[in-house]
């Protein structure tokens, strides 16, 4: 089995089997373009101690099925993550978006399904105050303003 | 910005693709939130304005999230327009094949540099695009599309006209014969191909561009090729050589498909094909049919079948001529055999009329593809030549009569047909004529006329042969039609059963002395119903030893079967008698003789010598069935008359000869009388007249007897189709049927043409 | 490409680290950009996004993004929908349900194409399914005498009555007037109109106004100026007009002598839709019934070749007491009858299907030998005659005095026209005195003292009757379907509940009388509060 190498923002030489580097759609799709070189994939939005993580979920998914279809409903419905990836995405926020950001950019669906999830389960069943208190978040309503937007939306409550 | 030269390396890839991204994911601070308060925010203003209006206040504001790229996609797609206006500058100075070439080169360099972009712009796709598409945004395509797209506008509308032109006459060489690059059209087709995209599903390609741009001037090109083409063939060649020069352009264009064009064009490509080979020159085709027909050339026919089955409506005119053909082929094979006169074999008239049929049906599954029209085409030929030629003429039903001849012939023993196999192959044959025979109930009269003689003379070449023939009528003409058959065969082994039992009961029931004095006897019990039998035409009286045995065997079948009545069928019992009397004789000779001619000769255990009436006196025979039996004991010198070589008449005498002499031990005296077949032939047709009223009563009253009511035409129309499987009915015959039972009370007329039943 | 190079030169990662000092207290989330936010917030429920709607402006828009809403109003309305018509055999839709963002994809929301503001489009489907509305009321200063006729169209609300004349109304603010015409061109003459119908065309709304002495007046109100014009007027017949129906072109009319007419109103002009003074409606048709009795009610559609002219009413049958007859008239273009067809419910009311439809039709004057032939009693049995009518095809529609209404399924094809199902929809708590219904199978029934009002969503219930086992069972539940759950066959929702509902007066006196009519986002109801006081309430869901 071919392995490449990767190098990190930070100038560091990591080296992957191509089938779990693959996963991010980037990654394969240059190796698809130019051919396997033999040098180094230069990353400059990822630093080493994100693509080590990136990488471990990568190894630990490399034989995962394609992704069904691109808009699976099935996949929006639930936000359930399996046990492993829980365990994973246990890392301090700063990580957490980096690697959302990571797999953003290195094109990895589901990697960014999980993290995305992971945050949309950190916002689910909390009130806006604590929310906001959960993320920084900063309110720039004025009370008026503030007030309006809770009336409109009181519909939706769940009853 | 973008490198459309290829050769691009890793680091440039990953920093454009970097650099798409962080394009779309930069500033993203600052480019939200206008939805609610436009330009409230600090902080840098938002690079675009956002599609946002606002309605019935800020309840209601309708929100579309801002993504960027937008600005990204339009440089794009100006770059493309500026490369693409570029490329078509160097366009103008190709043309024709060089035309292709720079196109294709192009298109490849272009094409691989798009799948690149595409890669690069990932993002953007991703994100931006797909988002524009989920709204419903019409002309935003994915960065591939897009390259797709512009080259279309941009390029491909300026130069298509001359790429075609110089596509076609390429193709145009090849079809004159010379060798061509083929990949640099299969190149164009390909390219024209990708051009085409859904308007409303930019993921979904169609084929409109390439049908408009390439199909249709390619296919009005082929048909002016053609037209000029085949109209100089024909005025310079015969018409079999144009179907073969046809069939195989047809072929080369079929494999021009597979070979460099889009399977697309296959059905417009052929049917223009047809149209212009095929078509427009069909009368000149079917006007050679009949020559070819005439010439047997079964190759050539079948290439005309080849080449008119392609086109619609193009065998219909050939299916007449080859109807007629074969009926003509088959009158006068039928004529061949009547210049004979009226006797010839029944073998040599259906041979003749197998022998058109095979041959026309061999044509039909080899150079007709057994094509189901022409099947039909030949069995109305052949319907109309078996019923209707020069031997039918004077009654229709002779076909059936010399088919039941013959079937006769090979069913009875004695015939030549050796092998089991063969016979059954004849039989095959035979049905394949019963088929096309209309009174096929003339046919079922001669046929268990003569199954009833074979089975009481014990004449049938085999059990087996017998019940195939039957079954293969049954398969033919149902049930009803085999009935009395089948039950003609029952009662021949019911018989042999009863004449067991009758032996069993005997040896109970007799002493010594009654056994001397029986005749050893074998007895058929016939169905009246079922046999086509009538009692003797003659009074009878017996010798009393046959009366004696006769009468024995009644007693025992009357008790067995209380109440039923037998006719003695003493023209058709025969039975054998030993001359002892002759002296010069080893072994003692053995008559084979029938009952009267028994009855006759028994009298002279009494006395050598007796006249005529005292003949006619003791039999009570009938002069008619006297007189022949007596010549045939004259002829065969078992008698001798008196005065020498007197007919029988009433005055002639008749002596017993003791010089009879023979080389055979057994003599067979029971020989058919010729006049009696010409009779049981007459008897035959006017039985079959009888049936035929009877058979169309009953149809009539079965009908109005489930309809109750019914008009007069319709029921005409009814009758025919309930009979017609057994004869071709005249409607007048109908009509004259439905009057006679008017007149029995069956049913009456009503108002309005409408007959009704009377219950 | 400048910009870009600078934030490659300032970090490895996106630039929004460098904007505050301590990491703690950096608000990561708004740092992401637009679309991995959508990306989260597309796993969250209705009820988080209007949450997150609330944390700042910048949540707010996002919150609301319509494609977002167009998702939520896919799985909530739309898949549901798409699985039950794929599961039951009647159907061969694809079984796919999965969403689409083509809107033209989805089944029967063709409609909706070219909606932008998906949440709002959410919310007001939520809101119907809910019977949650804001309500607005008016209250007619001057007691007219008799009573008011109300109809609802385009978002305006037209009332006729003798005193005041025509008068038009946004439906948004019923408070407003937005103009007024006077029927009757000489003061002291008060004309006494007794039917309404209104209808869109080309931009503008026509107004036809039947009168007690046989007169016919067409008016046109151009939305844009709010202008509000005669312009026609003339004799139509003898008797009142009791009824009519209308659509874009042709105008059906029947007076209290049973006569039956039909105008087209467009004749001669292609142009655009205009009445120059001279244009008269041109009488194509003019029928005489034999017998009809009120309650009853017209519909009228118009196909390409012909006009269908359909009359609903209602009579007594011996075997299952008060029926409804349909008699369908077709008509070319020219006013020419081509087919006159009659059904009637009896048949469903015993709960017989008819097979090939040609059942005789029942006629109120059956003989009472014919109705014993078919054998048992009829399920649905009225004793008193329905309160209104409402038929829109295919939905026919009866209000009772007994607290029900009954539906059936009208099925006019080529060469049969028959009535299909009859339910009887259970829920109101006292006497239903009016009902309409809409072709999409939405409607609205009004209790007698105009307390209550139902919402019906009747599709639903119609593909049940194809498959109907016990329908008596299917009725239990709704009896009992105070139950929000979800998804019972049809859901009534009792108004009682809304949002901003006062506490509703009960006033035993009310009569109600051609008087709700509803569209897509609002129900119109006039009713009488006390002696000679009317008011005109409007039930927003938006």
């Amino acid at each position: 089995m071919s392995s490449i190498t990767l190098t990190s923002s930070d100038g560091i030489e990591m080296s992957v089997d191509r089938t779990t580097a693959e996963r991010s759609v980037l990654i394969k799709n240059m190796l698809d373009d130019l051919g396997d070189s033999g040098d180094a994939v230069p990353l400059p939005n990822v630093n080493e101690a994100v693509l080590k993580k990136v990488i471990e979920w990568c190894e630990h998914h490399k034989n995962d099925p394609p992704s069904a279809s691109d808009d699976d409903d099935n996949r929006r419905k639930t936000t359930d993550i399996d046990e492993w990836d829980q365990k994973f995405m246990q890392v301090d926020q700063e990580m957490l978006f980096e690697i959302i950001l990571a797999a953003n950019y290195l094109d990895i669906k589901a990697l960014l399904d999980v993290g995305c999830k992971t945050v949309a389960n950190m916002i689910k069943g909390k009130s806006p105050e604590e929310i906001r208190k959960t993320f920084n978040i900063q309110n720039d309503f004025t009370p008026e303003e503030e007030d309006q937007i809770r009336r409109e939306n009181e519909w939706a409550e769940d009853r | 910005m973008l490198n459309l030269d290829g050769g691009i390396d890793m680091k440039a890839y990953m920093g454009l693709y970097t650099a798409v991204h962080n394009f779309c994911t930069s500033q993203k601070a600052v480019s939200t939130g206008q939805g609610l308060q436009q330009g409230q925010r600090g902080g840098v203003s938002p690079p675009t304005v956002g599609s946002s209006t606002t309605q019935y206040g800020l309840g209601l504001t309708w929100m579309q999230a801002h993504l960027l790229g937008e600005e990204l996609y339009k440089l794009l797609g100006e770059y493309l327009s500026r490369h693409l206006s570029d490329v078509f500058d160097k366009s103008q100075t190709h043309t024709e094949e060089g035309l292709l070439g720079f196109y294709i080169r192009e298109w490849e360099r272009y094409t691989t540099a798009a799948k690149y972009v595409n890669h690069i712009f990932k993002y953007l796709n991703r994100h931006w695009v797909k988002r524009e598409i989920d709204e419903g945004k019409k002309n935003v395509y994915d960065v591939y599309t897009l390259h797709l797209v512009r080259w279309k506008d941009d390029f491909f509308e300026n130069v298509h006209e001359k790429v075609m032109d110089a596509v076609l006459s390429l193709i145009e060489k090849q079809r004159n014969g010379e060798t061509i690059e083929q990949s640099q059209i299969k190149s164009i087709v390909d390219s024209f191909v990708s051009l085409g995209l859904d308007e409303n599903d930019s993921s979904k390609s169609t084929l409109d561009v390439y049908r408009k741009y390439f199909q249709d001037p390619f296919i009005d090109a082929t048909k002016v090729y053609y037209e000029n083409e085949s109209r100089q063939f024909v005025a310079e060649n015969s018409v079999v050589e144009y179907m073969k020069k046809a069939e195989a352009r047809l072929d080369e264009e079929k494999a021009r498909v597979g070979l460099y064009l889009h399977p697309d064009v296959t059905k417009g490509l052929t049917d223009t094909c047809l149209a212009v080979l095929v078509t427009a020159h069909s009368t000149l085709l079917r006007d050679e049919f009949q020559v070819l027909l005439d010439n047997e050339r079964q190759e050539d026919l079948a290439r005309m079948y080849r080449l008119l089955s392609r086109i619609k409506d193009g065998l219909d005119p050939l299916r007449t001529t080859f109807e007629n053909h074969v009926r003509r082929a088959g009158l006068a094979a039928v004529e061949k055999v009547a210049t004979d006169g009226e006797n010839f074999e029944p073998k040599l008239y259906v041979d003749a009329l197998l022998q058109v049929h095979t041959r026309y049906q061999n044509l039909v599954d080899d150079a007709f593809n057994g094509e189901s029209e022409f099947v039909r085409s030949l069995d109305n030929a052949c319907r109309e030549f078996v019923n209707r030629n020069r031997i039918c003429k004077t009654s229709s039903s002779k076909s059936p009569e010399l088919l039941a001849k013959y079937t006769d012939s090979l069913l009875k023993k004695g015939s030549k047909s050796a092998e089991e196999s063969e016979l059954e192959e004849m039989l095959v044959q035979i049905m394949t004529v019963f088929k096309y025979i209309e009174d096929k109930d003339v046919f079922q009269k001669f046929y268990s006329k003569n199954l009833a003689k074979r089975l009481v003379h014990v004449s049938s070449v085999s059990d087996d042969a017998e019940t195939s023939m039957i079954s293969k009528l049954k398969e033919a003409c149902g049930f009803e039609y085999t009935n009395k058959l089948q039950r003609m065969f029952q009662d021949m082994q019911i018989s042999k059963d009863l004449n067991n039992n009758y032996k069993d009961w005997q040896d109970k029931v007799l002493d010594d002395d009654d056994r001397k004095r029986m005749a050893d006897a074998h007895f058929q019990i016939l169905g009246t119903g079922f046999w086509p039998l009538n009692a003797p035409t003659t009074p009878f009286l017996a010798p009393p030893e046959i009366v004696k045995t006769a009468e024995r065997f009644q007693k025992f079948y009357f008790d067995k079967h209380n109440g039923r009545k037998l006719t003695w069928l003493w023209q058709l019992c025969k039975g054998e008698i030993k001359a002892n009397y002759i002296k010069n004789a080893k072994v003692p000779y053995t008559f084979q003789v029938s009952t009267y001619q028994m009855g006759i000769l028994l009298l002279f255990n009494e006395t050598d010598t007796l006249t005529y009436s005292e003949i006619e006196k003791a039999t009570t025979l009938t002069n008619e069935i006297l007189d022949p039996n007596l010549s045939i004991l004259l002829k065969a010198k078992v008698l001798i008359a008196n005065p020498e070589g007197a007919k029988p008449e009433p005055s002639t005498a008749f002596t017993l000869n003791y010089n009879f002499k023979n080389k055979k031990v057994k003599v067979n005296l029971n020989i058919q009388i010729k006049s009696e077949q010409k009779v049981e032939a007459d008897d035959t047709h006017k039985t079959i007249e009888e049936d035929r009223k009877l058979l169309l009563q009953s149809a009539i009253v079965r009908i109005m007897k489930s309809r109750k009511k019914m008009k007069h035409v319709q029921l005409v129309q009814e009758v025919i189709q309930q009979v017609k499987s057994r004869f071709p009915p005249k409607i007048p015959d109908i009509k004259k049927n439905i009057e006679a039972l008017m007149e029995k009370d069956y049913i009456e007329r009503m108002d309005g043409d409408e007959i009704s039943y009377i219950a | 490409m400048s910009k870009r190079r600078r934030d490659r030169s300032d970090s490895d990662l996106p630039p929004k680290r460098i904007r505050t000092v301590d990491l703690r207290s950096v608000d990561r989330l708004s740092g992401l950009s637009n679309e991995l936010l959508l990306h989260i917030l597309s796993f969250l429920s209705v009820s988080s996004l209007n949450i997150c709607q609330r944390l700042s402006h910048r949540f707010h828009a996002l919150g609301g993004d319509s494609e977002l809403w167009k998702r939520q109003y896919y799985s909530q309305w739309v898949q549901p929908r798409a699985r039950r018509l794929a599961n039951s055999k009647r159907t061969t839709l694809p079984a796919r349900a999965d969403y689409s963002p083509r809107v033209a994809n989805w089944f029967d929301h063709g409609h909706l194409e070219h909606e932008g503001n998906w949440k709002r489009q959410y919310r007001l489907r939520h809101n119907w399914s809910r019977g949650l509305c804001r309500v607005t009321e008016v209250e007619f200063p001057e007691p007219p005498c008799p009573p008011t006729l109300v109809r609802f169209c385009a978002g305006i609300v037209f009332t006729v009555d003798s005193a005041c004349g025509l008068r038009a109304w946004t439906a948004n603010d019923p408070a407003s007037c937005l103009a007024s015409v006077s029927l009757s061109t000489r003061p002291n003459s008060p004309v006494n109109p007794t039917a309404l119908a209104v209808s869109q065309s080309y931009g503008n709304i026509v107004i036809s106004v039947g009168t007690e002495n046989g007169h016919l007046s067409l008016f046109l109100l151009d939305p844009q100026t709010s202008k509000l014009a005669l312009q026609s007027s003339y004799a139509a017949c003898n008797g009142a007009i009791t009824a009519m129906a209308m659509s874009t072109s042709y105008l059906l009319v029947v007076s209290q002598y049973t006569n039956l007419i039909l105008y087209d109103m467009h004749h001669g002009s292609h142009q655009k839709w205009q009445y120059s003074g001279a244009a008269t409606p041109r009488q194509l048709a003019s029928l005489k019934a034999d017998n009809i009795l009120a309650p009853m009610t017209l519909s009228l559609r118009v196909s390409q070749s012909d006009i269908i002219a359909t009359v609903v009413y209602s009579f007594f049958h011996i075997g299952c007491g008060w029926s409804i007859g349909i008699q369908e008239l077709r008509l070319n273009k020219d006013g020419q009858q081509l087919d006159s067809r009659l059904a009637t419910t009896v048949d469903s009311q015993y709960g017989v299907r008819p097979s090939r439809g040609s059942q005789p039709s029942k006629r109120h004057s059956a003989e009472p030998g014919q109705s014993q032939s078919t054998p048992g009693a009829p399920f649905i049995l009225h004793q008193q005659p329905p309160t209104s009518l409402s038929y829109s095809h295919p939905y026919l529609l009866t209000s009772h005095a007994d607290n029900t209404l009954t539906m059936y399924l009208v099925v006019s094809t080529a060469d049969d026209l028959f009535v299909q199902g009859g339910r009887r929809l259970w829920g109101h708590t006292s006497s239903v005195s009016a009902v309409q219904v809409t072709k999409r199978g939405k409607a609205v029934s009004v209790s007698s003292r105009g307390d209550e009002i139902r919402i019906w969503e009747l599709e639903t219930a119609i593909s049940s009757l194809g498959t109907r086992k016990a329908p008596k069972e299917e009725h239990g539940i709704q009896l009992s379907a105070g139950s929000k759950h979800e998804p019972a066959p049809a859901l009534p929702r009792t108004l009682s509940e809304s949002l901003n509902s006062k506490s509703q007066e009960t006033s035993p006196l009310s009569i109600m009388q051609d008087c709700v009519g509803f569209d897509e986002e609002r129900v119109l109801l006039l009713r009488e509060k006390g002696v000679g006081t009317q008011l005109l309430e409007c039930y927003d869901f938006t």
